[in-house]
């Protein structure tokens, strides 16, 4: 073999040598990290909304010092009884707080409002949320104050709360010389998938 | 020979001895200088990178109901034990750390997903697989929305670190399911390089 061949073939199994090592230690220059859940479990959805229980206190308005009582309410998870409750003069009112819970996991929205006049009195609906009955007003509102009224795009999301105030005020511009009576007013409140 | 032929060659022999003189000369003027080294030793590199290793508990968020089963944390993987959400918007939380005690820069360099055992998953994104209901994330932050991405998580050489999150989460899709579902064997395969 002439000596340039010789050289050459020595070049060139130097080279390949080389490129070799240089592929071995490029490939040793990774690290693998696993990871790996055991059991997961989603539970299924579950549609569950209501008030929040419990007894609530009617606050008092107006002007009375004497002759205006706001009943406790008494509330379940789907209902709220209020006990006599006695306003004197215009202006006087009772207040409750009612608390609606979405304890499930589907997104709520008030679908309708549906008002219940009390036994034989006539009563005007301007809006759902409110009932006037003669010298009385029932009505549902967002703020403590009663004018804002509840309307059916009232959204409660995944473990939200949505405070409903019920209000029952002296809105007549009569005073009577005889109590009257009104029963068994009321409203329903219909919730739905949002 | 003739004077002319002779004054030619007292000048050739002038030149070349002139010549001989400078070169005589230029040699005389050079000095080398020799650099010689001792020893040289280039020392193998260190490659070496793992995950910070123990128990890590899982965060969870959401209802009070959700259950975040330990993560067992060797140097090359996290195993999570059971994990339970119950509404949308549950979430375990899993923060990990990526150490380089090497002498190379490294970095992420893929982002392989397993899905659950018999589950059809969309993988849309790469550190991130919806199966059904549930979605599994790998993410620089707790939160889980800023998914992890190949070649863009650097852990730099010699006692470098990266932290990223491993996160489980009850979303609402379009299609829900109203029923339990239990998924096993999902995961991540992560490979680190050279940067």
């Amino acid at each position: 073999m002439s000596k340039e061949r010789k050289n050459m073939y020595i070049s060139i199994l130097t080279l390949v040598v080389i490129v070799a090592c240089l592929s071995i230690a490029y490939a040793a220059l990774g690290a693998t990290i696993s990871v790996k859940f055991g059991k997961v479990t989603q539970k299924p959805l579950t549609w569950d909304i209501g008030f929040q229980d419990g007894t609530v206190a009617g606050e008092a308005f107006g002007t009375s010092s004497t002759g205006r009582s706001c009943g406790n309410a008494a509330v379940t998870k789907d209902s709220v009884t209020i006990s006599t409750t006695t306003l004197s003069k215009p202006d006087d009112r009772c207040v409750y707080a009612l608390v609606v819970e979405n304890f499930g996991g589907i997104v709520a929205r008030l679908g309708s409002i549906t008002p219940v006049t009390p036994n034989g009195v006539a009563c005007d609906f301007s809006v759902e949320s409110k009932m006037v009955c003669g010298n009385l007003t029932y009505k549902l509102a967002q703020d403590v104050d009663g004018k804002i009224a509840l309307d059916d795009s009232q959204i409660v999301g995944i473990n939200q709360t949505k405070t409903v105030y019920l209000v029952v005020s002296y809105t007549g511009v009569d005073v009577s010389s005889v109590p009257i009576n009104q029963s068994r007013a009321g409203f329903v409140l219909n919730f739905v998938h949002a | 020979m003739n004077k002319d032929r002779k004054v030619m060659y007292v000048s050739l022999l002038s030149l070349v001895v002139a010549v001989v003189g400078v070169s005589m000369a230029y040699a005389a003027l050079s000095t080398s200088l020799k650099i010689k080294f001792g020893t040289v030793t280039q020392s193998s590199f260190n490659w070496d990178i793992k995950l910070n290793s123990g128990i890590v508990a899982g965060v969870s968020s959401g209802t009070g109901t959700t259950v975040c089963g330990n993560a067992t944390v060797t140097d090359s993987s996290a195993t999570i034990d059971s994990i339970k959400l119950s509404k949308p918007g549950d979430k375990c939380t899993y923060p990990l750390e990526v150490q380089n005690k090497g002498d190379i820069d490294a970095n992420l360099t893929s982002i392989t997903a397993t899905s659950p055992d018999g589950v059809a998953c969309n993988r849309m994104e790469e550190g991130k697989l919806v199966c059904g209901n549930v979605v599994y994330s790998l993410a620089n932050d707790s939160a889980g929305t800023s998914l992890l991405t190949s070649r863009e998580q650097k852990v730099e050489r010699i006692n470098g670190v990266s932290n990223f999150y491993l996160v489980v989460s009850y979303e609402v899709l379009p299609n829900v399911s109203n029923e339990e579902v239990t998924h096993i064997g999902a995961g991540f395969t992560l490979v680190y390089g050279q940067d």
